[in-house]
Parts: structure tokens; C-alpha cells; sequence
């Protein structure tokens, strides 16, 4: 125990604390919450979320100097959980106050848009930082693939079920339906225009982690354009 | 950030019929006719042209003709000649 580094030590009791002040906070939060609905405003999921967004750079950076400049998504969760206490609040404000969404709220397709192209720039851009720079093994590739798979399945489920709790499920109707064609269209143009990047990549013999990169990087873009034209249909055109 | 929106040349009066029938709201709308909310909003403000079965709905909820609802726009598109009437 005491041949950890000393770092180690103090990050593991820091992040311990930090847990239990949270987990304090927000059942004093929901304490206050339930006292609430009898007497008035309480802003009670807002200050926990300001609370773990002020923790959020704090734990990774103990995971930084812990992991030896490794790792740094520790703060990733509490984010999430800052986040969506704050999405909270802002729910319960509006319910209690009988506002109705007003046209510029984002529906709930549009937050599902928003959290899946979160969800690329997160996890692609993580293992782009990882692995730049580091000679690519097959081993690294396949784990690459493999993690940015599970990772983007775990995030996507997380952030719909937060959506849905937040926002009002909607099917998809005929103006869903086109925009989503139009999006996809987009999103064809820019992987072909890709590909044909690609192959010229190969036909002037880049190395093969170069190769890898850019078969990921332009398949994250080509997601980025089809979601963000999406998005900008929603919003803007149609 | 506020962009120019294209529009559609189909006009409506959906709004003022919605107020004129018990102050309906965007969404009873668009559940009685099978879009969402957003759809409605889209076509309120001319953004989108509905179906032409999405079009016979709404005009069906306000139990009036559907050129009574919409309306075709006849000025001609810049540097396009009109349709022949």
C-alpha cells in the first residue's frame, strides 16, 4: 500500500471525498426537492450540477498526474451527471411554471443529433489523440475499433435515455423522413469524395497507420456532415 | 445566429384558423394530424410545403376546403418565366 506513489494516494482519497461530497449534495438536493413542492422555488439539481462541472477539470486532472500523463477522461461522468442535473432543473422550472417549449427549442430529435455528433467528436477525437504520433500495430487497430465501437454504443445509450427523459418521444413524420434522406445524401457525398481521397493516399504508398487515420477520420466526417446537415435542415430549412 | 430561410411559394393561414378554433395549440394539432410539433412550426412560418395528404388533414381538422388553408404563391422565382395559366 504505501509503495504506491504518494500522488496516487492522494488523488484516490481526493476522488473518494470528492464522491461523497457529491453523493451528499445531491441527496440534500433531493431532500430539499421534496420539501420544495411545498414550498416554492428551490434551485436544488442546479447548484449539484454547478457543483460537479466545478469538479469535472479537477478529477481529471488528478487522473492526468495519476495515470502519468496518460488518461484524463475521469471528469467525463461527472460532466455527464453535472449536465443532465442541470437539464433537470431547467425541466422542472418550466413544468412549474407551465411554460411550453418555445419554437426555438430544440425537439427531441435535434438533441438526439446534437448528442450523437458529441458522441463522434468525443470518442474519435480521444483516440486520435491516443494514437497520433504511436507506430499503429494490427493489435492497436482492432482494439481502436473495438473500444471506439463500445464506447460510442455506451455514450449513444446513455444520452438517448437522458433525452428521452428530458424531452417528449416523437415518431418520425414525412418531414423527419426528408430531412433524414437529405442528411444521408450529404453524408454519401462527403464519404465518396473521402474514398476518393483514400485512394489516392494508397496509390502514392502512405504507411499504413497514415492510411488507417484517414479511413477514420473521414468516415467520422462523413457522419459529422450527414448529422450536421440534418441538424441544419431542422433548424434552418425545412 | 439568424439565416435567411428559403421558404416555400405555398402560403397558409393555419395559424389564424388554429386561434379562430378554441385557441388550439401547435402540438393538438399535430397530433390530431400525425406530424410533429416541429413539422407544424416549419409549415406556420413557410419553411416547409406538407404532403399533399398531410395538407388534406389539416384542412380536415379545421373542417374547411384546403385552398381555403393554402394558398399557392403566383409571383415567379427570380430569372424564372411563370407557368402558363
Amino acid at each position: 500500500m504505501f509503495n504506491l506513489p504518494s500522488v496516487l494516494l492522494v488523488s484516490a482519497t481526493l476522488w473518494i471525498l470528492g464522491c461523497i461530497i457529491w453523493f451528499v449534495i445531491v441527496l440534500r438536493g433531493w431532500f430539499v426537492h421534496h420539501k420544495e413542492k411545498a414550498h416554492g422555488d428551490f434551485p436544488g439539481s442546479l447548484i449539484n450540477g454547478i457543483f460537479l462541472l466545478g469538479l469535472t477539470p479537477f478529477l481529471s486532472a488528478i487522473q492526468y498526474v495519476a495515470t502519468g500523463r496518460r488518461y484524463f477522461w475521469g471528469g467525463g461522468g461527472v460532466l455527464f451527471a453535472g449536465l443532465t442535473l442541470i437539464a433537470y432543473q431547467s425541466v422542472l422550472k418550466r413544468r412549474k411554471t407551465g411554460l411550453a417549449p418555445g419554437p426555438n427549442a430544440l425537439a427531441f430529435r435535434e438533441r438526439s443529433i446534437v448528442a450523437q455528433m458529441a458522441a463522434i467528436l468525443l470518442v474519435y477525437g480521444y483516440y486520435g489523440i491516443r494514437l497520433w504520433g504511436k507506430p499503429l500495430t494490427p493489435i492497436a487497430a482492432t482494439a481502436a475499433l473495438i473500444g471506439i465501437t463500445i464506447l460510442m454504443i455506451l455514450i449513444l445509450i446513455a444520452a438517448q435515455i437522458a433525452i428521452r427523459l428530458y424531452s417528449r418521444p416523437e415518431l418520425p413524420d414525412e418531414r423527419d423522413r426528408i430531412i433524414e434522406l437529405r442528411g444521408s445524401r450529404n453524408g454519401y457525398a462527403a464519404l465518396a469524395a473521402g474514398i476518393w481521397g483514400v485512394l489516392l493516399l494508397a496509390i502514392a504508398h502512405v504507411p499504413y497507420d497514415l492510411l488507417f487515420y484517414a479511413i477514420m477520420g473521414i468516415f467520422a466526417l462523413a457522419e459529422l456532415v450527414r448529422l450536421g446537415s440534418q441538424f441544419f435542415y431542422y433548424r434552418w430549412v425545412a | 445566429m439568424k439565416l435567411p430561410v428559403p421558404g416555400t411559394r405555398v402560403r397558409n393561414i393555419i395559424r389564424t384558423l388554429r386561434f379562430q378554433n378554441g385557441e388550439m395549440t401547435q402540438q393538438q394539432l399535430a397530433d390530431s394530424v400525425g406530424l410533429t410539433r416541429q413539422t407544424i412550426i416549419a409549415i406556420e412560418q413557410g419553411r416547409y410545403s406538407p404532403s399533399l395528404e398531410a395538407a388534406f388533414k389539416i384542412a380536415r381538422v379545421f373542417r374547411v376546403p384546403l385552398e381555403q388553408v393554402f394558398q399557392y404563391e403566383e409571383q415567379p422565382l427570380r430569372g424564372r418565366k411563370a407557368p402558363a395559366p
